[in-house]
């Protein structure tokens, strides 16, 4: 069953030209989909047309059947872009508590995905920090577990490697395994020509490689078929 | 998300310190001119109103900045709009935070007027029920035009015209109130067009929130 589909989708930012062009694409069921591309080719914005945060001009994202952009789609998601979305003000715990609010859970770490998350990527220690006092490696291990929180079968993220150090790729990968494993979905983005897909190989996540190029998917391999 | 703006509002103090400092600056140089040039009567009173107002109508542009062109710029709008919320919610809760800011302000800043106004503004109560009603409008007006501009790039320009063309009417209905000397309904009727706007604007945030 696909959590996460596209439906021959498009999108321009002007009249000049599309940036996505007829896109079709299925995530199923304790898979990993990774789309490869250089910089502007348009990974980003399939993210977040995936996301729900971004209208496609044509076509459309659904989750489980949903249109993307409705919030009962939203429930189903957990969405890391390039950039945290977590507050510099706040501490670690505060940005998670209040994230948490927004999906009606009241205590962020009481378990679940997102609790072990928090565990793997170190952040324990980090709980009471305020966020402007870390470092981006941090924000971007902080913005990971946001995302987890009420453990969305669906996760979408930019770039899920950037930004973090060798111990922080090993236990976001034990993290995406543990995801995969229940039964969730990832969609995740690399630079074209980064070590990122064959980083997920050896940490046996399987994932399914497509390249974005003149705003088409074409499948270019997976470990598994 | 009301609590967490007023918490991070209490941990950036230079943003709404300057807002302060202009709205108290503002409102005492009002105060001390309407003691000098009429210090009996309620010419003083009625003049501190229009400034107010006015001083009101440049802090809904502060707090435009400090709404949701704060979140796009800091890049948490999308953390907002990627979460299981309505937009009309996230807009609310914008336009109460944007409300409670600004009536603080108005708050601190009628009290220095009161304070520097001396004699002149002695029925400065009557001011009261003007600017919390044009408060109501002008936060409205201000989480608007915020939303309106978070994804315009030329938001310089636009965010301040946007401000400046929506309060016309507020200021028109302003003069009029004063030249009636503040008799009748009018800060009634003022505060029903501001709710009647909040529902405008509410209504058209779930298009406005989108790209």
């Amino acid at each position: 069953m696909a959590l996460l589909e596209y439906r021959d989708v498009w999108k321009r930012y002007t009249e000049a030209s599309y940036v996505l062009r007829s896109v079709n694409l299925r995530v199923e069921e304790g898979r990993l989909v990774v789309i490869s591309g250089p910089n502007g080719s348009g990974k980003t914005t399939l993210l977040k047309i995936g996301a729900g945060i971004l209208r496609p001009s044509r076509g459309e994202a659904l989750v489980k059947g949903v249109n993307s952009r409705l919030p009962s789609a939203k429930r189903w998601l957990g969405v890391v872009l390039h950039e945290p979305m977590v507050y510099p003000e706040l501490s670690v715990y505060e940005n998670l508590k209040y994230y948490a609010g927004l999906r009606g859970i009241e205590e962020p770490l009481a378990g679940g995905l997102a609790a072990e998350a928090f565990e793997e990527l170190g952040l324990t220690r980090y709980r009471d920090r305020r966020v402007e006092e870390l470092s981006f490696g941090w924000r971007r291990r902080t913005d990971i577990v946001r995302a987890l929180l009420g453990g969305p079968p669906v996760i979408l993220i930019d770039e899920p490697f950037t930004g973090l150090d060798p111990g922080a790729r090993e236990g976001l990968a034990s993290v995406f395994r543990k995801h995969l494993a229940r039964g969730g979905s990832i969609l995740a983005t690399t630079p074209l020509g980064g070590a990122d897909i064959e980083f997920m190989k050896s940490s046996g996540l399987e994932p399914q490689v497509y390249r974005i190029s003149g705003g088409g998917l074409e499948r270019v391999g997976s470990s598994s078929g | 998300m009301i609590w967490k703006d007023l918490l991070l509002e209490t941990r950036r103090i230079s943003e709404f310190g300057a807002a302060l400092v202009f709205a108290v600056s503002a409102a005492s140089l009002i105060g001390f001119a309407a003691n000098k040039f009429a210090p009996s009567g309620i010419t003083g009173t009625l003049i501190a109103g229009l400034g107010l107002v006015l001083v009101e109508v440049f802090l809904a542009v502060f707090t435009a900045i400090m709404g949701f062109v704060r979140e796009a710029d800091k890049g948490t709008l999308e953390g907002m709009r990627s979460s299981p919320v309505e937009p009309v919610v996230v807009f609310l809760a914008k336009l109460v935070f944007t409300l409670i800011l600004l009536e603080t302000l108005v708050a601190v800043s009628t009290g220095a007027a009161i304070f520097f106004g001396g004699t002149a503004l002695q029925d400065a109560y009557m001011l009261f029920p003007l600017l919390a009603s044009a408060g109501i409008y002008l936060a409205s007006v201000s989480a608007f035009a915020s939303a309106l501009s978070v994804y315009i790039e030329a938001r310089g320009i636009l965010l301040p015209t946007l401000i400046l063309v929506l309060s016309a009417p507020l200021i028109q209905d302003v003069i009029i109130l004063v030249e009636g000397g503040f008799y009748g309904h009018g800060s009634w009727m003022l505060a029903l067009s501001g709710l009647g706007f909040m529902i405008v604007a509410s209504w058209l945030s779930r298009y406005i929130l989108e790209v």
